[in-house]
């Protein structure tokens, strides 16, 4: 059972095998619960948005349409769950929400010669070897992640944990590609700028 | 243009250099994984769900196999009332009583039962028995799952 796709998995839980969709459990409950962990940032509410997720997409199962990719459908469900334990703790201003986007709307690389937003922003720049010798290098990057923006917080996670491609995250945040990639190269300053900051103080 | 391909590789190495090192960060000090009871809970939740919706069905469709049964038997008397009062109990009985006269006028005989068949009398009590017996089967079904669930 194993050797199939996930999407082979989701086709066989249609049709009344649980045991596929206890694999497909088993092969993404880290991944998602990694993801809500970092999205939320409250480990209790992981551990109730994990659960969420996976009995929201049993639940769903049929409505998930053949050809499309099964982790992006589940991280959407992943994200939506969070956002809304997020809202009924108030964590976050919302209206900030639609402003982090605005700025890769107003110019597009379609206009003619402007660059995109995204393409504006500084190129992230190497990380310095010694702060991985860091002792502390977990502490001050889990720091450094909870001043980002949820959204944020979230492309990285995606991005480099679960290797998603900035297609398939644009998709999940269900914003623009150049939101995203604008999001992915502001996150990447911020935390080399706060990761920097720690390794001159020492 | 030899100059600007060295520069586009050794560019194309330091970008994935970059994606490298912020993978590593991410993947080696930030990744929380799952307590073991977070899968434990998924499966009960889903275990808890999947009884709620069996035992729904299976008491929906016990219900519907109950109301088609008591529905049956008046139908079933109708429909015979209905014979009676066609006149096709009469020339069917008279094909079990004087047979062998009857192959004379086999067609005319023939039409008589097919006139005077209660075909919506009879149209109800195959669909109430049909239903009786697809709704049993299903409820069967779901209590055979509910005990497979409870077992396991």
């Amino acid at each position: 059972m194993d050797k199939y796709t996930d999407e082979e998995l989701v086709e066989l839980t249609k049709t009344g095998d649980d045991e596929s969709f206890g694999i497909l459990t088993r092969r993404h409950v880290d991944h998602i619960y990694n993801f809500v962990r970092q999205y939320s940032y409250i480990k209790e509410d992981a551990d109730d948005i994990t659960q969420d997720t996976f009995l929201k997409a049993w639940k769903h199962i049929k409505s998930f349409k053949t050809g499309k990719k099964f982790t992006t459908w589940l991280f959407t469900i992943a994200r939506n769950s969070a956002l809304d334990h997020i809202k009924k703790r108030k964590a976050f201003s919302f209206s900030d929400m639609d402003s982090f986007g605005s700025e890769s709307r107003t110019s597009s690389s379609s206009d003619g010669d402007k660059p995109s937003f995204a393409e504006t922003l500084k190129d992230p720049e190497l990380l310095s070897p010694e702060i991985f010798e860091r002792k502390e290098l977990s502490k001050e990057l889990n720091g450094a992640m909870e001043t980002l923006h949820p959204d944020w917080r979230a492309v990285l996670i995606m991005h480099y944990t679960d290797e998603m491609t900035f297609e398939e995250i644009a998709a999940v945040l269900t914003r623009p590609m150049n939101t995203v990639k604008s999001w992915h190269r502001r996150s990447l300053q911020k935390i080399r700028e706060t990761l920097m900051l720690h390794h001159n103080d020492r | 243009m030899t100059d600007k391909i060295v520069l586009s590789t050794k560019q194309m190495k330091q970008e994935q250099s970059i994606e490298n090192s912020y993978k590593i960060l991410f993947q080696k000090t930030a990744y929380k994984k799952a307590p073991y009871y977070v899968l434990l809970n998924i499966e009960n939740s889903i275990l808890a769900a999947k009884t709620r919706h069996d035992t729904i069905r299976g008491t929906s469709y016990a219900v519907i196999t109950c109301l088609t049964i008591a529905a049956f038997i008046p139908a079933f008397k109708s429909m015979l009332d209905a014979m009676v009062g066609s006149g096709f109990t009469s020339y069917f009985s008279m094909i079990l009583t004087d047979g062998a006269s009857m192959l004379g006028s086999w067609k005319e005989l023939s039409m008589a039962l097919i006139e005077t068949l209660p075909v919506l009398s009879i149209m109800a009590v195959l669909a109430l028995l049909i239903g009786s017996l697809y709704s049993m089967s299903k409820s069967i079904a779901y209590i055979r799952d509910f005990r497979a669930l409870r077992t396991h």
